[in-house]
């Protein structure tokens, strides 16, 4: 599956140099603006009637396969004489004829060249000829389709997206078997020029939504997209929030679950993180697994993950509030074994509670960026010396080490890993308030956290719904995941026309229909 | 977050969070005396009030510095002042830690203090935030500090054991009740003015306050529960016995379970066991010539659980119906010596000044002038309705000899 070719220059650049007639001239000026760096790769060749032309490739960046191929299919040439043979020119026969290749395009001037060198493609010009081709050979060399590393699943698909862009849409389409699955492709980043596809259901996805991520994507201006997170941080609807406001996936199954249900997909090339826009909260407690594994199981699970969700949030809050403050909630027996534990211990519990949360976030980093190879050394630090000796040496309660601990694992649970790290970032802010002012202070602290929450918007869309504002219909798929033939209507919220997903005949082809349902479409 | 006065406010605030911890009543476990029992008793004018204090690291083995199960559980201090609350306060004088009483389990009140009057006592536990309403209240005769000295079996704390012990009691034999401070007030402030406390006190001639006492399987002393005082307006008028007290517990409808041993019918020289519950009992007044009378009757199921009568066969009916008569018997003997005791004490342990009031409002407003004469007057009259639902797993009373000769 070759994408169609497209170079092009922004339109407001600087005005083309257009291509020489000579040969010679024009190779001058790509290593000129290229350099003569070993990987960039002129091949020059002889044609018939003493016509010459150059293949230009930077090496690495294409596949060597195709290349041989290429040159195979130019030296290869039918030989003088042949029928219609006098009335082509030796472009036109290359371009409309013998290259055996996929895709091509005519370029015109030098900087569609270099541009078109540098994705990869190879150029092949022709003495005389004032115009040079383009031909698909990207072909870099990246890792294969493997098992997500941060999303996994004991039942479900176990392909992940890859650094390639072409893979992940060729992942997607493969899932999506639709003429309404729609990519859009785009370029951004003046200096890196990263491929960006926009991929929507069209008969799905509101209009509105994919107008907006549109606009916003073209209004980005920066110099380089290395990572999905750019585009994040650019287009999302409030920066001083700590929720993420964008869900990303390297699942192909959750994109395309998203984009049956009216997300739009944004896929960076170079990352196998894919961004699916709008979002609302509880998109980020539901694991793709939820929808393979027997209904009730999932909504036992999404329980345990809302309730370790508060629990990775309030746990030490809770603590260092009833500890400190409402000593006469716990019962009698517990109080006893927690001041028994607490004697000695030189902190007042925030302090305590602060040394261990902090601790552990510095452990958690290190795990992150450590060399997988001194992972045990750190374990046996992390668990011996600063769980149990903490304890013995009467730095830290036991209990302590228990409710972080549980924090810790708890906030794993959730399966998205940012909105953990929200979770985590509260934490701190609850454990000052409840350290300061108790139950009081946790309860304060969540007041203005569900104000937050429900100020919030993603693409428009509630970052509550449908809690806030209840959607009834919704709730189906919320704390509960109900049986897949219960579900027969998709989620209002990111399409906001509520459109059958069971009971009538497949919308795979019944354009008409829904471009009633729309209006306007602009495809 | 875009204004900076706002984001200016909101640093501030956090900092002043920061700042200011620990100015408000902010107090960490490890500053808290824990209060497992408290004791009052009178020396003279003054009240002398007794704290049984937990220590944490010795009753739970935790791993911190201090090791674990090596001092005594409790420590046990008094304090002597004009109030009971100048009493506590002293105990800053004394104590490293703050007494902290949300987690008193028992107050124990000696006999004197109780015949004294208890006014300040429930004044001190109604007005305070910190002193809790739920604690159980007993009585004890002689000193009251002395209750908390005491080791006891299994339970570490001994505070919280006798608070065990009592509403394992009431539950299962519902001859003393389980009171707690806001019941006791209920009680005293109702129109019969009266109330019953428990009696707890120190069996054995020795005394266990010591940990060595633990190095024997028999203690030298044990807490135990015995008979019931009656209190009248705020003042202990008396004791009743156990069988008063369950007699008095039928009429009050108090009774949960009990166990009741009589003689088997028919045969005086044998006893029967049986646990009555749950039981109800209704009170009807009735009023004739300006004078109350009572009819109560208890109804209820029993189970047996021995019978060491000779042969009797227990799938007879008429069996049963002679047993349940017996135990209908029983009952009522008990409900007349409670009520006899009670009308001796003057007092409306029964609190039938309420049912009184309720449904004699008219009457009631001369009653109520005297309502100690009109009590003594009322006529009781009793009677019971026991249904046996269980003999058990055999019928006749197990004798080996028969067994053995394959009968």
């Amino acid at each position: 599956m070759k994408k169609e070719l497209k170079i092009s220059i922004d339109a407001d650049a600087k005005e083309l140099t257009p291509l020489s007639k000579e040969l010679q001239q024009n190779i001058k000026m790509v290593t000129e603006e290229l350099g003569t760096e070993p990987d960039i790769i002129i091949r020059q060749l002889h044609l018939y009637k003493n016509s010459k032309a150059a293949l230009l490739y930077i090496a690495g960046m294409t596949d060597a396969n195709v290349v041989n191929l290429l040159v195979m299919s130019i030296v290869s040439e039918p030989p003088l004489g042949s029928e219609g043979q006098e009335e082509e020119s030796a472009f036109q026969t290359l371009m409309y004829r013998s290259l055996a290749i996929g895709g091509v395009q005519k370029l015109e001037s030098i900087d569609e060249v270099l541009l078109a060198m540098l994705e990869g493609n190879t150029v092949v010009m022709v003495d005389g000829s004032v115009e040079a081709i383009a031909a698909y050979t990207c072909g870099v060399d990246r890792r294969g389709v493997e098992e997500p590393s941060t999303q996994t699943v004991v039942r479900g698909p176990k392909e992940g997206f890859t650094e390639s862009l072409h893979t992940n849409t060729s992942l997607i389409r493969n899932k999506i078997k639709s003429t309404n699955l729609r990519m859009e492709y785009r370029i951004i980043g003046h200096q890196t020029r990263t491929t960006i596809a926009v991929v929507f259901m069209k008969n799905i996805a509101e209009e509105k939504v994919v107008q907006e991520v549109r606009r916003r994507l073209d209004a980005i201006d920066t110099d380089s997209i290395l990572e999905s997170g750019y585009i994040e941080e650019f287009i999302q609807d409030k920066t001083f929030t700590p929720f993420p406001l964008l869900q990303n996936s390297e699942r192909p199954d959750a994109v395309a679950a998203g984009l049956l249900e009216g997300q739009v997909a944004i896929i960076v090339d170079g990352t196998p993180f894919v961004l699916l826009a709008p979002v609302t909260f509880v998109k980020f407690f539901q694991s793709s697994e939820d929808y393979y594994q027997r209904y009730d199981i999932a909504t036992f699970l999404r329980i345990i993950r809302f309730g370790s969700f508060f629990a990775s949030m309030l746990l030490p809050s809770l603590y260092i509030a009833i500890t400190t403050f409402h000593q006469e909630m716990l019962p009698t027996q517990l109080l006893i074994s927690i001041a028994a534990q607490r004697e000695g211990v030189p902190f007042p519990a925030l302090i305590e509670a602060m040394i261990m949360e902090i601790t552990f976030e510095i452990l958690r980093e290190a795990g992150v960026r450590m060399p997988r190879i001194i992972g045990p050394a750190i374990s046996i630090v992390g668990a011996l010396v600063l769980g149990q000796s903490a304890v013995q040496a009467g730095l830290v309660s036991a209990a302590m080490v228990i409710v972080v601990s549980f924090t810790a694992i708890a906030s794993f649970v959730i399966p998205s890993v940012n909105m953990g790290t929200a979770a985590r970032l509260i934490r701190f802010a609850l454990m000052i308030l409840a350290g300061t002012f108790g139950v009081f202070g946790i309860l304060a602290g969540l007041m203005l956290l569900l104000t937050h929450l429900s100020a919030l918007r993603s693409f428009g869309l509630p970052y509550l719904t449908p809690i806030a504002p209840l959607v009834p219909g919704n709730l189906k798929d919320v704390f509960i995941r109900v049986p897949w033939w219960a579900m027969n209507k998709r989620p209002a919220g990111p399409n906001q026309n509520p459109s059958v997903r069971q009971g009538e005949p497949s919308s795979l082809t019944d354009k008409d229909a829904d471009s009633d349902k729309k209006g306007s479409d602009v495809e | 977050m875009r204004n900076p006065r706002i984001l200016a406010m909101g640093i501030l605030f956090f900092l002043c969070t920061v700042l200011l911890s620990g100015c408000w009543n902010r107090i960490e476990l490890n500053e808290l005396a824990i209060t497992s029992a408290t004791s009052i008793d009178r020396k003279g004018e003054d009240w002398v009030v007794s704290f049984q204090v937990v220590i944490p690291s010795s009753i739970s083995s935790g791993i911190g510095i201090t090791g674990g199960g090596a001092g005594a559980p409790v420590n046990v201090y008094s304090t002597v002042g004009k109030t009971i609350r100048e009493a506590n306060s002293k105990s800053f004088f004394e104590s490293p830690r703050k007494l902290y009483f949300a987690h008193n389990r028992v107050l124990i009140v000696s006999e004197e203090t109780a015949r004294r009057g208890l006014n300040p006592m429930l004044d001190v536990y109604l007005r305070n935030t910190d002193a809790r309403e739920t604690v159980d209240v007993l009585v004890t005769p002689g000193s009251s500090r002395k209750i908390l000295e005491q080791m006891m079996q299994i339970q570490k704390i001994s505070g919280d054991g006798i608070r065990e012990i009592n509403i394992l009691e009431a539950k299962h034999t519902s001859v003393l009740p389980e009171v707690k401070m806001y019941q006791l007030a209920m009680n005293l402030a109702s129109d019969s003015a009266s109330a019953l406390l428990p009696e707890v006190y120190v069996s054995g001639k020795s005394d266990a306050s010591s940990l060595k006492v633990f190095e024997s399987t028999t203690l030298p002393a044990k807490i135990k529960l015995g008979r019931v005082a009656v209190l009248k307006k705020d003042r202990m008028v008396g004791w009743l016995s156990r069988k008063e007290a369950l007699g008095v517990a039928f009429i009050r409808n108090d009774v949960k379970n009990t166990v009741l041993t009589l003689a088997c019918p028919g045969d005086q020289a044998n006893n029967l066991t049986v646990v009555v519950g749950p039981s109800n009992t209704e009170q009807k007044p009735s009023l004739k010539d300006g004078h109350m009378n009572v009819k109560v009757h208890i109804k209820g199921s029993a189970v047996l659980t021995q019978s060491d009568c000779a042969s009797v066969d227990f799938y007879k009916p008429e069996v049963i119906a002679q047993m349940e008569k017996a135990i209908e018997q029983e009952i009522l003997r008990y409900a007349d010596s409670g009520w006899k005791a009670i009308q001796k004490l003057q007092t409306d342990a029964v609190g039938f000044a309420d049912m009184a009031h309720r449904k004699y409002r008219k009457e009631w407003r001369t009653w109520k002038k005297d309502w100690d004469a009109v009590f003594s007057e009322i006529k009781l009259e009793v009677s019971a309705d026991i249904t046996i639902t269980n003999v058990g797993l055999s019928n006749q009373p197990l004798n080996v000899n028969q067994l053995r000769e394959g009968k």
